[in-house]
């Protein structure tokens, strides 16, 4: 379930920032451009992804958690 | 008191400079790197840092006799000494692993002290008493609120990129760091892995989509797009890093030399004979330094160590290094060091001028060398003449622990049947071996290995 779903929030993103950039730029390259560029793209969705990991583990202790075990 | 050296590798930072001085390594802190030094120091960072193992601790000298002749110099500091310098790719898997985890987490330290590492390279990394540690004190500056992580691409580059190919193509893609030694260009890593990392979403972000701007972003787009991120957006940036280093594994496999130990030709008595002796000729030449060459999963470092002394175990199996690692880390044998080399193609010097990164040669000569069951090895596989091998041994060690193997030893037998020769390069005799190395060192003791034609000589470099 974990993994499931962050894969698939993964991908919606993953397609969404490709999209955004073509692949025939053709301009003077800077080394540290493009790792900039995802840093400011991408840390949204890393904070988005942690987030929703830690959240799916709490949810998933709470329910493993004695109080919810049945019988 | 000698003339400063400077260490050739330390020569990029404008922050400050390494050198030797009388033996011992110091490091200089320049004037416009003291702000940022002072902050290190009364954050409480360095306390941090050093508290945590996860960085070299240093004192501060007063002698100011080091300063005579150091324009612009603030302080000079004396780290803690390093006994062996090695690099990333004499690293096996679990060490570049656990190199790549003590810098994200010194990374994410220095951000909750209001700094930020803004060198992530893998040589900032030593191995000093069997734990990674960062070592270079000039590698933070005061974080400015707002700006994203400029190590990123250096991290991915330096540890994400080599670790991913390890992990997932072979363990011996190590090696090609040498090639890289400014970081495996993510380009290249990219298109070398398969697709399927693609589903792991850290490489995807970290590798794939990474490698793809940076080939395909103008320099205008990243200025349109810029914006300020928050601390909590870069040490997202850096969690994640985090988990995509821990996601990488490498399960030990069968190799070549892995399963050597139980399956080499040697009976118990032997065995432990041989141990008896090596262990009697190491504690004889009162070394502070052994490089065992050959080392295999560093079995003579635990067993024919009576002192334990500090052993760099040099073997070029990745997975016996790996396994030599994790045992070392099982047990907390701090004063083994399991690397990846092979004495034939030895580390050659590196970087700018060749310097930047020493040949395996240069940082010897070791005080002792164990060099057992390899001779007949550099003579049949590398077509070498004893006077090389006794050559080569004379650079690389004060002292040298050799095992002489018969030529109707059983190995060597085994190793010339898969061999078409004219003639038979290991004929050596053992009056012959004898000759031919003391042309060079003086024997100190030799012995046979009980129920063994094999016999090891405890050998003294000549002056």
């Amino acid at each position: 379930m974990n993994t499931i779903s962050i894969n698939v929030a993964f991908i919606v993103a993953f397609l969404t920032v490709l999209s955004i950039f073509p692949c025939d730029a053709k301009a003077y390259i800077d080394p540290g451009t493009g790792s900039l560029m995802l840093q400011y793209v991408s840390s949204g969705i890393l904070l988005g992804l942690l987030s929703l990991k830690a959240t799916v583990s709490h949810i998933r202790r709470v329910f493993q958690s004695s109080n919810f075990r049945i019988g | 008191m000698q003339q400063l050296q400077r260490v050739a590798a330390s020569f990029r930072d404008p922050g400050g400079f390494v050198f030797r001085q009388d033996g011992v390594v110091y490091r200089c802190i320049n004037n416009v790197y003291a702000e940022d030094y002072a902050h290190l120091m009364s954050s409480g960072l360095y306390a941090k840092l050093a508290d945590e193992g996860l960085m070299i601790t240093h004192e501060e000298q007063n002698d100011h006799t080091l300063f005579s002749g150091m324009d612009g110099a603030h302080k000079i500091l004396k780290p803690v000494q390093i006994p062996f310098i090695s690099y990333p790719y004499e690293w096996c898997f679990g060490q570049l692993k656990d190199a790549a985890l003590v810098t994200l987490k010194v990374a994410k330290s220095a951000l909750d002290f209001d700094m930020v590492l803004k060198d992530a390279a893998n040589r900032n990394v030593q191995f000093v008493n069997g734990k990674a540690q960062h070592i270079d004190t000039l590698s933070f500056e005061r974080y400015s609120e707002g700006s994203p992580w400029l190590a990123y691409r250096q991290f991915c580059e330096h540890f994400l990129v080599p670790l991913t190919l390890m992990s997932n193509v072979d363990v011996r893609c190590n090696s090609w760091l040498m090639s890289f030694p400014d970081g495996f260009p993510l380009d290249l890593g990219a298109k070398i892995l398969n697709l399927r990392q693609v589903f792991n979403p850290w490489l995807a972000i970290h590798i794939y989509m990474h490698a793809k701007l940076q080939s395909s972003t103008p320099e205008q787009k990243v200025k349109s797009a810029a914006r300020k991120m928050s601390k909590r957006e870069v040490q997202s940036l850096i969690e994640s890093l985090e988990q995509a280093v821990s996601s990488s594994n490498f399960a030990i496999k069968q190799s070549t030399w892995s399963d050597y130990y139980t399956t080499n030709t040697y009976s118990e008595t032997a065995t432990k004979s041989k141990q008896r002796i090596v262990g009697d000729f190491v504690r004889k030449c009162q070394p502070k330094i052994v490089w065992d060459l050959g080392a295999n999963d560093g079995g003579y470092a635990r067993t024919a160590n009576p002192d334990k002394t500090f052993f760099v175990s040099i073997e070029q199996d990745p997975v016996c290094v790996e396994q030599n690692y994790r045992q070392c880390a099982k047990n907390g044998e701090t004063y083994i060091l399991p690397l990846v080399g092979n004495i034939s193609h030895p580390s050659p010097g590196l970087g700018w001028d060749n310097v930047e990164f020493d040949s395996l040669i240069s940082r010897g000569p070791a005080d002792c060398v164990l060099a057992l069951g390899l001779i007949h090895h550099l003579v049949i596989s590398n077509c070498a003449k004893l006077e090389q091998v006794s050559s080569l041994f004379k650079k690389i060690g004060k002292h040298v622990i050799v095992e002489f193997i018969p030529n109707d030893d059983q190995q060597v037998q085994r190793m010339l049947s898969n061999r078409w020769l004219r003639d038979n390069p290991y004929s050596y005799t053992q009056e012959q071996f004898e000759n031919i190395f003391q042309n060079e060192f003086k024997i100190l003791a030799a012995e046979t290995i009980e129920d063994s034609q094999r016999r090891l000589y405890l050998l003294q470099g000549k002056c």
